[in-house]
């Protein structure tokens, strides 16, 4: 059985499937483009949900083995990153809704790598991490949408309209989302003791 | 709801929930993401048949699905037509079956046994007696028994004469 190893680097030709679609060579370049922009905003978006690196990897794998199925209609795609950001979040949530009878694994090792590395002691950043863990159990009891919603904007590179492109609703309908969500874990977290 | 935390503002609250989200967007892979990725792109199988059929341009799509339709139609028209001139039409088997008489008129039947009418179509029957004790009556003339003779009831049970 061949690959696609040859393909990309250009020693073969990718297999036509559309006599009028782009160049083989074209659309493995672009392929090759995609990943290079775009890989690192995928990850964050699936390691928002996933909170798991080795996970959160695999998605994005899993999102571009999907694009190289369908790189016949990579020129209809008016916005690649949105396209991608959508792949990848129902790819993840899917896997999310397999993985339901597992028990939620919030990793604070994971959070501690990531909190950013100002002055913090060694018991400070646990603490800081424990903390943020509390922050993202409580978001993870929000309603769905709002929960979806607010998990997107926390990657600066969505807008609102973006968001509204990747759940299929409007924008408005984002942003009231968002308020409540934003409202909802308030009232959590005021609720919670020993956050603050 | 009762809150244990009062004296947390809602900007301070907005303030935690915004430093947990910066946390997932400081969120870096590893090195070499990249790299990783492009490499299991070059080692994933090319899609089978079915995918690419699939993934291909919807017009091919329509043109494959309608041509193996034709196809499969004039198959089947093919074969029943065949079907049918190759076997002929059943033909009824001939057996021979006994002449049945034929049947006559109620009134001719009487008339041919010498019947001037059908007793069904008689008008006018003469009354019959109906019932089993004008028949008896009818039947059986009343004997007379001389003067002082008890009649027994139940004759059956008498002892036969010696």
């Amino acid at each position: 059985m061949g690959t696609y190893e040859g393909h990309l680097t250009g020693l073969l030709p990718l297999p036509e499937a559309n006599e009028t679609s782009v160049p083989a060579a074209d659309q493995a370049a672009a392929l090759t483009a995609l990943v290079h922009e775009y890989s690192s905003t995928l990850y964050r978006v699936a390691f928002s949900i996933s909170r798991n690196a080795a996970e959160a990897e695999d998605m994005v794998q899993e999102t571009f083995l999907r694009v190289l199925r369908h790189r016949d209609r990579l020129p209809e795609i008016r916005d690649a990153r949105v396209w991608l950001i959508r792949i990848v979040w129902n790819l993840v949530l899917d896997r999310k809704r397999r993985q339901k009878t597992r028990p939620e694994n919030e990793d604070i090792a994971d959070l501690v790598r990531v909190l950013p590395a100002k002055e913090l002691r060694a018991d400070q950043a646990v603490i800081s991490a424990q903390r943020h863990a509390r922050i993202l159990a409580l978001i993870d009891r929000l309603p769905r949408k709002e929960r979806e919603a607010l998990l997107l904007s926390a990657l600066e590179e969505l807008s609102n309209g973006e968001i509204a492109a990747v759940l299929s609703t409007t924008e408005s309908s984002v942003r009231s989302r968002l308020f409540r969500a934003r409202r909802d874990l308030a009232t959590m977290i005021g609720s919670e003791k020993g956050l603050q | 709801m009762m809150n244990p935390l009062p004296d947390c503002s809602d900007r301070e609250h907005s303030a935690l929930v915004d430093s947990t989200l910066a946390l997932l967007r400081a969120a870096e892979p590893r090195m070499g993401l990249e790299q990783r990725v492009l490499a299991r792109l070059a080692s994933a199988p090319p899609p089978s048949w079915h995918r690419r059929f699939a993934a291909g341009p919807w017009m091919t799509r329509w043109m494959l699905t309608a041509a193996t339709g034709v196809i499969v139609a004039g198959t089947v028209t093919y074969g029943v037509v065949h079907y049918r001139g190759a076997v002929p039409a059943p033909v009824p088997a001939a057996v021979s079956r006994p002449a049945r008489p034929l049947r006559q008129e109620p009134v001719a039947a009487a008339a041919s046994v010498g019947v001037p009418e059908h007793p069904l179509h008689a008008a006018a029957m003469p009354a019959r007696h109906r019932g089993i004790r004008r028949t008896f009556r009818a039947q059986h003339a009343r004997t007379v028994l001389p003067p002082g003779t008890v009649a027994p009831s139940h004759p059956h049970l008498l002892s036969a004469p010696q």
